[in-house]
């Protein structure tokens, strides 16, 4: 029970640094960030600046708040939704065949189109959100008062 | 209900920051912004990409042997049958063509990208954002 619950913790940790470390990279070159978006061809303009602009730090205050008992859930929620717009976001630029970037650590990608292992990868990490949403429910249920 | 609240205070507690940035920070603020265009890169992004950029001058040939930056070959749409065999000797798959020209009001170095693509076959390419003048000043 334990050992379940430490694991829980330790994903929760673990995302909230990925989400935190992506959040900063992408607000310090949001023009970069803003032309990759475009590059998917599924924004205008504006909206494509508008994302640029709030995604990094949305990205970075869910990420914190996953780390606090109170805000965890719906860091969870908004981080799930993030992720999954995201997946269909890179599926459908496969499917179109372009030639993008994936924008998912601000500008350290290496230019190349790796659709297979960004679909994996935010798969994975979605996975891990959804179990460790799943296990804090669960001990929620059998310890109402406990704060993990 | 308290997780929609929680929700609504989390996506608000964003907007803070972003629209500070939206105001200060250089490559979002100020009327004159110009956003990306299309296969459109900045000095910044180039630069990390390090030794896997064969660079295209698309200025005049005076101009190129006066100064360019470390590497780029001279390339104009004018000599396009005489110089794309001697790219695609230099180039091999995984490395970026970034073109420049002189500055942000040229447009020499968006048009031999495209037709690169275009015609050259070739994806991986793309044009400098604030072209010379921007290699420049983030040299100076």
């Amino acid at each position: 029970m334990k050992a379940r619950s430490c694991l829980s913790v330790i994903a929760r940790i673990s995302i909230s640094g990925t989400f935190l470390f992506a959040g900063i990279q992408k607000a310090a070159h949001p023009a970069q960030l803003e032309s990759e978006i475009m590059r998917y061809r599924l924004v205008p303009e504006w909206l494509g600046w508008a994302s640029a602009t709030y995604l990094p730090y949305l990205e970075v205050i869910c990420g914190a708040a996953l780390l606090f008992s109170r805000t965890r859930r719906a860091a969870q929620l908004i981080l799930g939704a993030l992720l999954f717009t995201f997946l269909l976001a890179i599926a459908s630029a496969w499917i179109r065949g372009l030639d993008i970037n994936c924008g998912c650590f601000g500008s350290k990608n290496s230019g190349g189109s790796d659709y297979l292992w960004w679909l994996v990868r935010d798969s994975a990490l979605l996975l891990v959100l959804c179990l460790a949403n799943l296990e804090h429910a669960r001990h929620q249920t059998t310890n109402p008062t406990s704060n993990l | 209900m308290r997780l929609l609240r929680d929700t609504g205070v989390l996506l608000l507690a964003a907007a803070i920051p972003a629209l500070v940035a939206a105001w200060f920070h250089p490559e979002l603020r100020g009327s004159d912004r110009m956003p990306l265009r299309r296969y459109e890169i900045t000095v910044a992004t180039a630069l990390e990409w390090g030794s896997a950029v064969v660079w295209l001058d698309a200025r005049n040939f005076d101009r190129f042997t006066r100064q360019h930056v470390p590497g780029a070959m001279w390339f104009t749409v004018e000599d396009w049958e005489e110089r794309l065999p001697t790219l695609l000797e230099n180039w091999h798959s995984g490395m970026h063509i970034v073109v420049y020209c002189e500055g942000g009001g040229c447009d020499l170095s968006e048009q031999l990208a495209m037709r690169l693509r275009t015609e050259g076959g070739l994806s991986d390419v793309y044009f400098l954002h604030g072209g010379w003048d921007a290699w420049q000043a983030r040299h100076r």
